[in-house]
């Protein structure tokens, strides 16, 4: 029993100090590596007009398409393949699906498409697969096909095989989400004219917290950072004592109060371009700023995705977690904090 | 392995360490007791690169350097995220009442040590009994300080006891029990996450409709 209870669920964090300016800096590379986000939240101290700029800002992020009951051979229509697979980045993924209980599908701008099932499925799908890797005895397996190959051109003998799977002997029918950049609704119609669509915008939300007690930012350990700005997302009061009943957390080494923060916060498929654009617009922001000013981005993944970062697997039951906080400061320096499951790979 | 002294340029260290490497783990044991001392099945990896710092004029701010860390299971505490879910839901339950719930679930299933494994409850909504719970990720067994002794060459080395349990302790008591105030009851583990900030996000929680 000791040795069952030693193992917990095993996860990573990436933490990374560097500035804008710095050539090898890695900002916009992560922020591309997490192709599914499912919330973006920003805390912005002292904005004042800025606040509705903000607020603009998430609101011009682009549409998302809700499919109920998308059969998948719909995703290998030529047409769909021509206007949104082949150009651009297309951005889709099952909706209402859990990662460990159904089967799961992925779209990638790569243009992989990604299942995740379970062994029934696998079997009756016939293509070539492979375990998960993350959990060896939950039964899952893994299939990648790179709709972008040869092979799976329009006539072409994968393509057709795989056709033939998803048409007659496993009929995988479900909720899709889906995206396109740049093309946005114009790239995705040639499917969305076949289903039943409805267009969503991300939900944007925000509100103002005042007297927030925070830490030294730019020295604090990563941990206790992540956790400030948990409680500060999550309004989890930090005014405790460690003698209190109910909760010992307090704000570790406080370091200033800032009267005003604006908390911003947008819901629903995000593209990683348009969360590129949200980090410019800060840095914008930021240079107009005091000099101990600084602006919080975080985003979360989803949590049923079968992709993690980049094209990796999804960890679900070993701490499957995908979510980064970029801090930002005036001076173009940053702390970037990437949370993931500790798989056998290279961390993103 | 030769710890950095002095500026570094554009060099790569990393230093690995691994709990069954004994002569590794002896020598960088010299240098850092706390990381290596109790910490068994922890494999810190760390990875600094820096740059020679940049002056691109008065105006522009100076380049300080690229730094990248990674850790691995370094996490103090675990946060979860529960639902309890109660037969009689007219049942009215505060903070405090599920704070001694809980503590009595570890004590039911692990006794006296279990139950003084410090869970904090973050935060809690009476209508729809969902609590943020923080339980620290390792703890010192109370049993005593030396829970397991190595012997390496002729020395003796006692761990601090320390050990990753009070998540699964927590978890599957929570799990395990059935009745509150001998009523039928049952909690939902919602998110789990070492990180905070993970849960305040649910992507299941998207509603579209």
């Amino acid at each position: 029993m000791s040795a069952d209870l030693s193992r917990t669920q095993r996860n990573l964090l990436v933490c990374e100090r560097s500035s804008f300016l710095d050539e090898k800096n890695r900002v916009s590379s992560q922020v591309e590596r997490l192709r599914f986000n499912y919330k973006v939240s920003v805390l912005l101290p002292e904005c004042g007009s800025a606040s509705s700029h903000l607020e603009s800002i998430l609101n011009s992020f682009s549409s998302f398409y809700l499919i109920k009951q998308l059969p998948l051979y719909e995703l290998l229509d030529k047409d769909f393949l021509q206007s949104a697979v082949y150009q651009g980045s297309v951005y889709g993924l099952s909706f209402r699906t859990r990662i460990d209980e159904d089967n799961c599908v992925a779209l990638m701008p790569n243009g992989h498409l990604v299942f995740s099932l379970d062994k029934d499925a696998f079997e009756t799908l016939g293509l070539e697969g492979r375990p998960s890797r993350s959990n060896r005895t939950s039964s899952r397996y893994e299939v990648t096909v790179d709709l972008r190959d040869g092979t799976m051109a329009p006539g072409g003998r994968g393509y057709l095989r795989l056709l033939q799977g998803l048409t007659s002997r496993l009929k995988l029918q479900m909720d899709f989400l889906i995206s396109h950049h740049p093309g946005g609704r114009a790239s995705l119609q040639p499917l969305l004219s076949r289903c039943d669509w409805s267009e969503h915008k991300p939900e944007v939300c925000q509100h103002a917290l005042s007297h927030l007690v925070h830490p030294t930012l730019r020295s604090c350990e990563p941990h206790d950072l992540l956790e400030w700005i948990g409680a500060v997302h999550g309004a989890v009061s930090r005014e405790n004592s460690s003698s209190d009943f109910l909760s010992t957390l307090t704000c570790l080494e406080p370091e200033a109060t800032i009267s005003r923060v604006t908390s911003v916060s947008a819901c629903g498929l995000l593209l990683p371009q348009d969360l590129q654009h949200l980090v410019e617009e800060l840095r914008c922001h930021l240079q107009q700023a005091q000099t101990n000013s600084w602006a919080s981005v975080t985003v979360h993944g989803f949590t049923d995705s079968p992709v993690s970062w980049g094209d990796g697997e999804r960890d679900v039951l070993t701490g499957g977690h995908d979510l980064y906080n970029l801090l930002m400061f005036p001076d173009h320096t940053y702390r970037l904090h990437l949370a993931a499951g500790a798989q056998n790979t290279c961390p993103p | 392995m030769v710890p950095p002294s002095g500026p570094v340029q554009c060099q790569v260290l990393e230093i690995l360490i691994r709990s069954s490497d004994v002569l590794v783990a002896w020598s960088y044991m010299l240098l850092r007791p706390d990381l290596l001392l109790g910490l068994e099945g922890v494999t810190p990896v760390c990875r600094v690169s820096s740059l020679q710092k940049m002056r691109a004029g008065a105006e522009e701010a100076e380049s300080s350097g690229y730094q990248r860390v990674v850790l691995k299971n370094a996490s103090p505490h675990h946060y979860l995220r529960v639902r309890l879910v109660l037969e009689d839901e007219s049942t009215r339950v505060s903070a405090v009442d599920l704070k001694t719930f809980i503590t009595s679930c570890l004590r039911s299933l692990f006794g006296e040590v279990g139950a003084a494994l410090n869970v904090d409850v973050l935060k809690y909504d009476e209508e729809t009994l969902t609590a943020l719970l923080r339980v620290p990720s390792r703890y010192r067994s109370e049993a005593g300080s030396a829970r397991r002794s190595w012997s390496w060459f002729g020395f003796s080395f006692l761990s601090s006891g320390f050990c990753f349990r009070g998540l699964v302790k927590l978890w599957s008591s929570l799990t395990l029990q059935g009745f509150y105030q001998n009523r039928a009851c049952a909690f939902r583990v919602l998110q789990v996450s070492p990180f905070l900030l993970a849960l305040t996000g649910n992507s299941r929680d998207l509603q579209l409709d």
